[in-house]
């Protein structure tokens, strides 16, 4: 099993030094971020740590590692895109720190490979399950494509793995949500079987 | 289903609306789904079952007050940075010995006390000032329901043909960037249009091919109830007539992209984004 690497820096997409601002430039671009993303931050936290208490502190962790860092941000139009990234790196580092990434084998794709129930409705209380039922690099990697809308390339890249494992785990997630999803159009004593993902359920607390 | 288990993980890979059938590693993938109707039909599938869950992903209640909290936070680590700055070079301005600074007869260290006081006091209030200024004109949320009746009002002026002009010039562009890692085209004409107290807007004609779109750019204080990144997946509703409408807000900046039917589709100029 490859791990995230430590070597995972935030904030990559624009690191490179932005232009010069003034105190009050930089205070009033933080403001902005905050009033323009926080929500979204808030909403990307959430589905990371799946606890609401959880989520504040990681948005509330990421702007403030974003006030120290916004010398970094080159282009305001690549703001949200920098935000993600800040407040995916703070939740692996906190990941990495309690050593909370569970161990996630490299299941045979097969395995679950053979169905993909169709999704026409959400229950939101089973997707948080579903969520919280993946290990850390399976959901994190599925919620960058979901959520920074990032290809499996993008995140390979940023998360320097190979693709092929990125594939892997984007699509065995995929197909644990799906089927998680799909429990209650199913019989009983289908619904009841249990997913290969889940022995190895370990949901992240901040 | 044989055909689409064996592309399973590529079919997954592939995000709906995207051009990632054009990624090497999906090329197999492309030309399956352009041969066999079983490939093409789990694909489309899966990019159903993706837009459910990523509408689901996106819908968490966020809890009141999170923005103001957020400020405050970054406030306070503001006030602390400073002061731990401005101790720090009181300390080094100081550097005396402990008798020195016992002294009764030390009438530096309160004209130093007073130098440093004065001006932090001066920058406290006007820190205050700002605070309240802020609070007092704090940027409106504005619901979709509300943008789609907005767009329909900045998309009637650009629909008028006298104010667009060719050029792009300089300034407008610096102003009302489009990010050519957002968009697959690039303006090709522009006009201002009127968009009251929404803020400062700009109309562009973007043409890709023989297809057409209007992209509506506003520097705006207000915060938009729209995603931060675009996405096909997620057109405005409540939108009349035959177009279809993407939003999204980046920071300051509005974005409405908006393609009439017949003249192309919002997957036409909009592309993943590329971060690195």
């Amino acid at each position: 099993m490859s791990e995230i690497p430590p070597s995972h820096r935030p904030a990559e997409p624009a690191c490179r030094e932005g232009p010069a601002r003034t105190v009050e430039e930089t205070a009033a671009l933080l403001r902005q971020l905050i009033v323009a993303h926080s929500d979204a931050m808030y909403r990307y936290a959430y589905r990371l740590t799946g606890q609401s208490a959880d989520a504040e502190d990681l948005t509330q962790q990421a702007f403030l590692l974003a006030q120290q860092k916004l010398h970094q941000l080159r282009e305001d139009d690549r703001a949200a895109a920098w935000l993600f990234a800040i407040v995916r790196s703070c939740f692996l580092k906190a990941c990495r720190k309690r050593q909370q990434l569970a161990p996630a084998a490299e299941w045979n794709l097969d395995e679950i490979a053979d169905e993909s129930p169709e999704i026409d409705h959400v229950d939101q209380e089973k997707l948080s399950k579903a969520l919280a039922e993946l290990p850390d690099e399976f959901r994190v990697v599925v919620l960058m494509f979901y959520f920074e809308d990032l290809s499996y390339k993008e995140i390979a890249e940023q998360l320097e793995l190979p693709i092929g494992t990125v594939m892997s785990r984007l699509s065995r997630a995929k197909s644990h949500l799906r089927r998680r999803l799909a429990e209650d159009t199913r019989p009983p004593h289908e619904s009841a079987v249990r997913s290969p993902l889940s022995e190895h359920a370990s949901p992240s607390r901040m | 289903m044989t055909a689409s288990k064996s592309y399973r993980r590529e079919i997954d890979a592939c995000r709906p609306g995207s051009n990632d059938l054009d990624l090497p590693e999906l090329a197999e993938l492309a030309r399956a789904v352009a041969d066999d109707p079983r490939v093409a039909k789990a694909l489309e599938a899966s990019h159903a079952s993706d837009i459910a869950l990523c509408d689901g992903l996106q819908d968490v209640p966020v809890p009141s007050g999170l923005a103001d909290r957020m400020l405050a936070a970054v406030e306070a680590a503001t006030k602390a940075a400073q002061l731990a700055a401005s101790e720090a070079d009181g300390d080094a301005t100081v550097a005396l010995p402990p008798a020195a600074a016992e002294s009764p007869a030390a009438p530096s260290r309160s004209r130093r006390a007073w130098l440093i006081a004065v001006p932090a006091l001066a920058a406290s209030l006007a820190l205050g000032l700002a605070v309240v200024f802020w609070q007092q004109s704090e940027p409106r949320r504005v619901s979709q329901a509300e943008l789609a009746s907005l767009v329909e009002t900045w998309y009637q002026q650009a629909q008028q043909r006298q104010g667009w002009t060719t050029s792009i010039d300089r300034a407008t562009a610096e102003q009302f960037p489009v990010d050519s890692s957002v968009l697959l085209a690039r303006p090709v004409a522009q006009r201002t249009i009127s968009a009251a107290s929404a803020g400062e807007a700009v109309a562009y004609e973007l043409r890709r091919a023989d297809r057409k779109a209007v992209l509506l750019v506003v520097r705006t204080r207000d915060h938009y109830d729209v995603a931060p990144l675009p996405s096909t997946n997620r057109p405005l509703g409540m939108v009349t007539g035959n177009k279809k409408v993407a939003a999204w807000q980046s920071g300051s900046l509005l974005y409405v992209l908006v393609v009439e039917a017949n003249q192309g589709s919002l997957r036409d100029f909009i592309r993943p984004r590329d971060l690195t």
